[in-house]
């Protein structure tokens, strides 16, 4: 089976403040996510869930390892390969939303594919937001929707473009529980297709939905599970 | 209490230099200003006549343009900070307190700027002088003097104008619920303040009553009230701006297709949207245009104009036009750390650098075009105001001098917008990301 996104002997260290010493985050880190994967990360605050994620992603450079994403290595390409490799295969959803602020969820929506000169028609904007349950709101602008309507645009805005694999960092860390879920039964959809979906969260339930949990403690790899229970993740990262 | 305000105004230093530079600036302006009025009275005679001549335009010029930048600049210090208050809210300080705080930072840095400014102004005035008034052999042995006499009249101004201006900002910023100044960190929209309704006016009457005057006045005395309406009809539009600026940004910008680029849409829509951001910088630019154009074109239009010599030009609108100019770089000097934030935004929706750092440049197109559109309508309205007084029914347009400020204020706010969008760019992405 081809691998999508790959880390091998991943390492990422900070310097703290300028001049400070340098406190490692990730140490060393092996791991292979196939297409069609749903892997969520877990891992107590300050594990270095959100640091793997990135590092994956090519947001983040990596201090030592190779991070090797649909086959090409991050660190050998330049910025603007990189900037082009994410703008075309991955899609993000953040914490915190991260829209563009002056324009519509409409106009949120269509610009990776303006970024990218893809052609998309409004019918298919329209069915992205429709899909997200936002087609009343399309013309309204960040700051006139909810935490999870906002949340929901941004899901629209990875799915519009249909990236091969999508990023998501705490995607539900900010709503409440009903949005939450509504969140979560959107990116459920992701995987599948030779779509992967990797997925940093605190919530177990959510992580007992994926295929496979990469349970992160210190910076390495403290246990991995296939399709366990929200209880065996819990076990997992108290133990 | 302290605490908080001295970290704050650490943590927000690029805002507060910003402010500072402004009112140092002013300062300096103001203190040529003041430093012609106070040697006309030291010197008396026939020599006080010519300097008293210079010294009301100047002055009139000055004022126009230290209230518009120094009002803006005041404004987008709170503006840009209304988070800060908010989460200051939210740990238990009063709304009331938040307005006195912030008043008190203004008062203090401003005072700190003017000051600064006029000792800046001293080493200035004798060059100055010297170049400006070397075609006037009869004035060269002129000592320019400021003195106290001069000076504080120009930090009350400056700390005046700062602190009011910010402090109603700050009232507002104290009013606003704390959830939805989280809620909506940078709020774009510029509220048509009471301040802004009799800043307005005023300015209307004044330019009404000086067109109303010119029909009476000899044709050998119009320049000067002529050069006073296009800066006088800039600071109405400037005070107005909030009815029609982002409809105006909208309708011309709309000229050129969206498909263009992805760099042009982007800086399109941010531009229009971020009106309280635009308003500050389109506004001194405006003033700028205006001086300059308004003082060719009442040169041109009036019979006593002759030849504007470089002294003069450098006299009347260097202090004025560098403020103006200053101002526009400063305000998105002082934005650029939001700004950061919205491109790292664009970049993980998957822009390149080179499509960042052109919208940078074409938001620098913006604003210039715009001031500049602005800008010709106040001198169009000076110079048709001067070709009927003055029935030559030709009048002049001042077309070279506003294409000169025009381009001198899209090559600062070039500079202003791409280098420090090229510095941000090379910041680490999820922690721009993850700043608020």
């Amino acid at each position: 089976m081809p691998v999508l996104v790959e880390v091998e002997n991943l390492v990422k260290s900070f310097p703290l403040g300028r001049g400070g010493p340098v406190v490692p985050v990730l140490r060393g880190i092996t791991a292979q996510v196939s297409p069609g994967e749903f892997v969520a990360v877990v891992g107590p605050s300050g594990s270095g869930k959100s640091t793997l994620l990135y590092c994956m992603s090519g947001l983040e450079p990596a201090t030592a390892g190779e991070v090797r994403l649909l086959g090409r290595t991050v660190g050998s390409l330049s910025r603007n390969a990189l900037a082009t490799l994410r703008r075309d295969h991955i899609g993000f959803v953040f914490q915190s939303y991260n829209l563009i602020p002056s324009l519509t969820a409409r106009e949120n929506v269509a610009l990776p594919a303006r970024l990218a000169r893809r052609r998309i028609s409004a019918t298919e904007i329209d069915q992205a937001l429709a899909d997200v349950g936002l087609t009343e709101q399309a013309s309204h602008r960040p700051g006139a929707l909810s935490g999870g309507q906002q949340q929901r645009v941004a899901l629209a805005r990875v799915l519009a473009l249909r990236p091969d694999v999508v990023f998501a960092d705490e995607p539900t860390g900010a709503l409440d529980t009903e949005s939450g879920a509504q969140v979560l039964d959107l990116l459920a959809k992701v995987p599948g297709d030779g779509r992967s979906l990797i997925m940093v969260t605190h919530d177990l339930q959510a992580a007992a939905r994926a295929d496979r949990v990469l349970v992160l403690r210190d910076g390495v790899i403290h246990r991995e599970l296939d399709h366990p229970s929200a209880d065996d993740v819990f076990t997992a990262i108290t133990c | 209490m302290l605490r908080l305000i001295l970290s704050d105004l650490v943590a927000n230093a690029r805002i507060w230099l910003g402010t500072l530079l402004i009112a140092l600036a002013t300062g300096t302006v103001g203190a040529v200003a003041a430093s012609d009025i106070r040697t006309a009275i030291e010197a008396g005679g026939t020599d006080a006549l010519a300097l008293y001549a210079i010294s009301g335009v100047m002055i009139a010029f000055t004022t126009i343009t230290a209230l518009i930048v120094a009002g803006s600049v005041a404004g987008l210090t709170v503006a840009l900070q209304q988070r800060a208050y908010a989460l200051w809210q939210l740990v238990g300080v009063r709304p009331a307190y938040v307005r006195i705080v912030v008043t008190t930072q203004l008062l203090v840095v401003s005072l700190i700027g003017s000051v600064l400014g006029c000792l800046a102004a001293l080493p200035l005035l004798g060059p100055l002088y010297r170049f400006s008034l070397a075609g006037s052999p009869e004035l060269a042995d002129l000592r320019p003097v400021l003195g106290a006499g001069g000076a504080v009249p120009v930090v009350v101004f400056v700390t005046l104008v700062v602190t009011l201006a910010g402090s109603r900002s700050a009232g507002r910023a104290a009013r606003t619920p704390p959830i939805r100044s989280l809620h909506e960190t940078d709020r774009p929209d510029q509220p048509m303040t009471a301040g802004r309704w009799v800043g307005g006016l005023i300015a209307v009457l004044a330019v009404a009553g000086i067109v109303a005057s010119l029909p009476g006045t000899a044709p050998d005395q119009l320049s000067v009230p002529l050069m006073l309406i296009a800066p006088l009809t800039a600071g109405v539009l400037a005070a107005f701006a909030p009815l029609y600026l982002a409809r105006l940004l909208r309708g011309w910008t709309a000229l050129v297709p969206d498909q263009i680029s992805s760099a042009w849409y982007l800086a399109r829509s941010s531009t229009a949207y971020g009106v309280a951001r635009s308003t500050a910088t389109i506004s001194p630019i405006t003033v700028a245009v205006a001086l300059a154009g308004g003082l060719y074109a009442a040169n041109g239009t009036a019979s006593d104009g002759g030849t504007v010599t470089a002294g003069s030009v450098v006299l009347l609108l260097g202090g004025p036009l560098l403020l103006a100019l200053l101002g526009a770089t400063a305000t998105i000097f002082m934005a650029g750390r939001r700004r950061d934030r919205e491109f790292a935004l664009v970049v993980a929706a998957g822009a390149t650098r080179a499509v960042v750092l052109a919208a940078a440049a074409w938001e620098a197109v913006i604003y210039t075009v715009t001031a500049t559109i602005l800008g010709a309508v106040a001198v169009g309205v000076a110079a048709l105001a001067g070709g009927w007084a003055a029935d030559t029914g030709t009048p002049s347009f001042g077309l070279a001098a506003i294409g000169a400020v025009a381009g001198i204020g899209l090559l600062l706010t070039l500079v202003a917008t791409v280098l420090p969008t090229a510095v941000a760019l090379r910041r680490d992405l999820p922690q721009t990301l993850a700043a608020e």
